[in-house]
């Protein structure tokens, strides 16, 4: 059986692509699939240090598309959950020094030996996007309900549509529902209105995010916390389960918070 | 904003607002004229009006512009000299 290839994308920056990819790659090894996430973001080179892994780091996607390496060197297999694998970019080269035939060629020989291979894409609409797109089977798109990441986001689902790939998903990232609650922030329908595409998944805003980012423990090794269970959720929604969304606590007032601390003394407030 | 939000000057909520300034701007984004295209439209339009007038081409502007009965094609042409040039068609 041939993998699958999800790239990961937005349009604006700084919305949670890396994350979103680290933290599917963990849900999905953590539910038996074997996983490899590559870095596709030339240069700038993050998807390592979210997950962990930036001390083993041998050879790079360039070092394999040039072939100095072989597929197989360059990947790291992380030592908590065996079935998840990662490819860094190159952090000395820029985005031009991959195509996205390489990239597509690249893709057909991680399919053969895994079940998911997630795209962690750069922002932007450019070179680095393109090589990211080119050998996707879906696109998951990630915003944050604000205007400037959602209307980003619009012109990503456009251009998508415009490379013949199937209609891209969206994972809300960074939903403030005590905000939403207040209408001082777009809620999910809001944006669902605006961008028309089907929903995959909501991550709430969670302190945990930040801490285990810190750490090099991404948030969905633990499914206890809300963070870890959205990402959980929506690699159950990758495999094809039908699963509820759903409505988030609001963690923003003093008693959610003393109510949190009691609950997880040590996992931080949560916002 | 209603009788009731202005007497007491509240402003709606800013989720509403990010909404509808999102969906113009969208709105936009989605049908933009690009510079090729407007390019493409200003010789259309100077070669059809040279027949008749004598205008200023470098003086020239095609514009876009929305509003409230959606987008609207703005040409402002300088006329260089009107009657030589419909004295010079007869």
């Amino acid at each position: 059986m041939s993998g699958i290839v999800i790239t990961i994308t937005s349009g604006k920056g700084g919305v949670g692509k890396t994350t979103t990819t680290a933290n599917l790659g963990v849900a999905l090894a953590r539910r038996g699939k074997r996983v490899a996430c590559i870095d596709a973001d030339i240069g700038l080179r993050n998807l390592d240090v979210v997950l962990g892994l930036e001390n083993r780091i041998v050879y790079d996607i360039v070092d394999v598309v040039e072939g100095r390496a072989r597929l197989r060197q360059a990947l790291i297999r992380d030592k908590r959950l065996p079935e998840l694998q990662m490819l860094p970019a190159a952090q000395t080269r820029d985005k031009t020094a991959v195509n996205p035939q390489q990239m597509i060629k690249l893709a057909a020989d991680l399919r053969a030996d895994v079940d998911f291979v997630l795209i962690d894409s750069p922002a932007g609409i450019e070179h680095g996007f393109r090589n990211a797109l080119a050998p996707a089977d879906r696109v998951i798109i990630v915003t944050t309900p604000e205007v400037s990441a959602v209307r980003d986001a619009d012109r990503i689902i456009g251009m998508v549509e415009a490379a013949e790939k199937p209609k891209p998903q969206l994972i809300l990232n960074r939903l403030r529902p005590g905000m939403v609650k207040r209408q001082e922030m777009m809620s999910t329908e809001d944006v669902l209105e605006i961008l028309a595409i089907e929903l995959i998944g909501i991550v709430p805003e969670d302190e945990n995010i930040i801490t285990s980012t810190n750490r090099g423990n991404p948030v969905a090794f633990d499914e206890k916390q809300q963070a870890g269970a959205a990402y959980g959720r929506i690699a159950q929604r990758l495999l094809g389960e039908d699963v509820p969304f759903m409505v988030f606590q609001d963690n923003s007032t003093f008693l959610a918070r003393v109510q949190n601390w009691f609950r997880n003394p040590n996992g931080g407030g949560g916002a | 904003m209603n009788w009731f939000d202005s007497l007491f000057r509240r402003k709606p909520p800013s989720a509403q607002v990010a909404k509808s300034r999102l969906k113009l701007a969208i709105q936009i984004d989605r049908s933009n004229l690009s510079p090729e295209l407007l390019d493409m439209l200003q010789e259309d339009i100077v070669r059809a009006i040279s027949q008749r007038l004598d205008i200023d081409r470098d003086g020239m502007k095609i514009t876009t512009e929305r509003g409230e009965g959606g987008q609207r094609l703005i040409a402002d042409i300088p006329i260089k000299n009107v009657r030589a040039k419909a004295a010079s068609s007869e």
